[in-house]
């Protein structure tokens, strides 16, 4: 496999198998390869190389009969939050470590259908509840970027997987950020669709009324693609006589951002004028209630799904997740009335803006990776929890199960930073169509 | 009541089982949830007559 092709983008892995540029066992090689030399990363819970050589020899024997399904022969790697039949799925937690599911999951069976390659298992935040990946059962994930930092999570295997080669592609979930946090701290693109567009059966539960199911990728083609696959509808862009009319993100929610953060993102959005992109500035003052919506419906479900094992397993969860889940556990039913009228309103003043602009950009973290064990991040105007500022720019868009894509931008102080931009419920294609314009213009080289 | 013992006496309600220890170590986390939980109670909770 020349050095090019397992570093590929996806969609460019599928023509070259289509045109025998390489094999589907050749390109397999070529990523256990790099799991195997990447291994101090922890991307990976179970690697299923044996499995996978099979699956990509049988791929192989349908690319020489001139099968064309979508993803034929391709290495993929799944959250371990989704079942795999036959294969251990652990959702990153010592409760279910030894859980060998009899079901793929919706998802993964799509995938299947589809030809992928499952080389493994990611590693993920326990239970893919928190934006870490610092793992106390299966390991602390690191970034490709620099070691010493955080990858983001939940779905931070994933997210180093697609990055450095070990798969051409993956497939995460989001309940507050975990696709598009990790995709956005280490220089990939995470697509979180519209909520139920991907379905969630067979998917470890984290908060049912905010849970997503989407792709992690190198380039916006490749995470367009497997959105197809993973939906099974396609992702056309809404028809409109002018171009495309971005709204950038202005008010209280996007106050405190890295400076080099917020210079980034203005101008990745201001190179975008060159495109006959209209750019214009919005407020969304319903977005202040937004972090307490998310946390009393994400603590009060998560623990509503935990609630037996909370009482008859506790010493098996880690530290943060315990903690988490106890404080759910005490959430009076008021407050999360409260927190859904806070969601309706939200969605209410998100429709609206939808009227006015096709999608709205903003930082998908205010911040750069965090360094592994941070706790704090120091603003001028006060602190904040890490794992609080990781999510407070994409949180809104699981409230609302609006669409919503992070694609790299640039690069700053040696770490990469991604622009956030959400649109319309459906309309996946006005989301990849401007992430496509961001990526040409950024032109980054981000392969680890 | 102070918040740690409305704490307690909410664990105890919920079932919990909450070692002295346990409860030390989620009292930080309360105490943020109610501060911020407020604003959610302030800005909706219009009453009867203000829905």
């Amino acid at each position: 496999v020349s050095a090019d092709l397992d570093e590929a983008s996806l969609t460019e892995q599928v023509a070259a198998l289509r045109q025998r540029r390489v094999s589907a066992p050749e390109l397999l090689e070529a990523c256990l390869r790099r799991i195997e030399s990447g291994r101090s990363l922890r991307a990976f819970i179970t690697v299923t190389a044996e499995r996978a050589r099979r699956q990509a020899k049988l791929a192989q024997r349908r690319l020489d009969q001139g099968d064309q399904a979508p993803l034929l022969g391709v290495p993929v790697a799944v959250k371990d939050l989704f079942a795999t039949a036959g294969v251990r799925t652990t959702a990153g937690s010592r409760i279910l470590r030894d859980w060998v599911p009899r079901r793929d999951a919706a998802a993964v069976a799509r995938l299947r259908q589809a030809g992928a390659v499952l080389v493994g298992k990611t590693n993920l935040h326990e239970f893919a509840y928190g934006v870490t990946t610092s793992n106390p059962h299966w390991g602390v994930a690191r970034n490709p970027w620099d070691p010493s930092r955080t990858p983001g999570g939940s779905s931070g295997g994933s997210a180093i997987a697609v990055v450095t080669g070990m798969c051409a592609g993956a497939l995460g979930s989001d309940t507050g950020g975990s696709i598009r946090i990790p995709a956005a701290l280490t220089g990939c693109v995470g697509l979180k669709p519209t909520y139920g567009a991907v379905p969630l059966g067979g998917c470890v539960p984290l908060a049912w009324s905010l849970d997503h199911a989407g792709p992690i990728t190198r380039r916006v083609e490749d995470a367009g693609l497997l959105f197809e696959v993973l939906a099974g509808r396609p992702a056309p862009s809404r028809q409109r006589r002018d171009g495309l009319r971005i709204g950038i993100l202005r008010g209280e929610l996007v106050e405190d951002v890295d400076p080099d953060v917020r210079s980034a993102v203005d101008a990745a959005l201001f190179a975008l004028r060159k495109d006959s992109v209209q750019v214009r500035e919005i407020r969304l003052p319903e977005l202040a209630l937004s972090v307490a919506a998310q946390l009393v419906t994400l603590r009060s479900e998560a623990s509503a799904v935990h609630h037996r094992w909370l009482r008859s397993r506790k010493r098996s969860y880690g530290r943060d997740v315990l903690l988490r889940l106890q404080l759910g556990a005490l959430i009076p039913a008021i407050d999360y009335v409260f927190a859904q009228r806070a969601r309706d309103r939200l969605l209410t003043a998100l429709a609206r803006c939808f009227e006015r602009v096709d999608v709205i950009a903003l930082p998908t973290t205010p911040i750069l990776a965090p360094r592994i064990g941070e706790r704090v991040h120091r603003w001028k105007t006060g602190s904040e929890p890490i794992e609080g500022a990781l999510v407070r720019l994409t949180l809104p868009f699981n409230l609302t199960g609006a669409p919503a894509i992070s694609v790299p931008c640039a690069i700053a102080r040696g770490l990469p930073v991604g622009l956030q931009l959400a649109g319309a419920w459906g309309d996946e294609g006005s989301v990849l169509e401007l992430a496509r314009l961001v990526e040409a213009r950024a032109d980054l080289s981000l392969s680890k | 009541m102070q918040v740690a013992d409305r704490l307690q006496a909410l664990a105890s309600a919920a079932g919990l089982g909450l070692t002295e220890a346990e409860l030390q170590a989620l009292l930080p986390a309360y105490r943020r949830y109610l501060a911020l939980v407020l604003t959610l109670r302030v800005a909706l909770d219009v009453g009867v007559e203000g829905a």
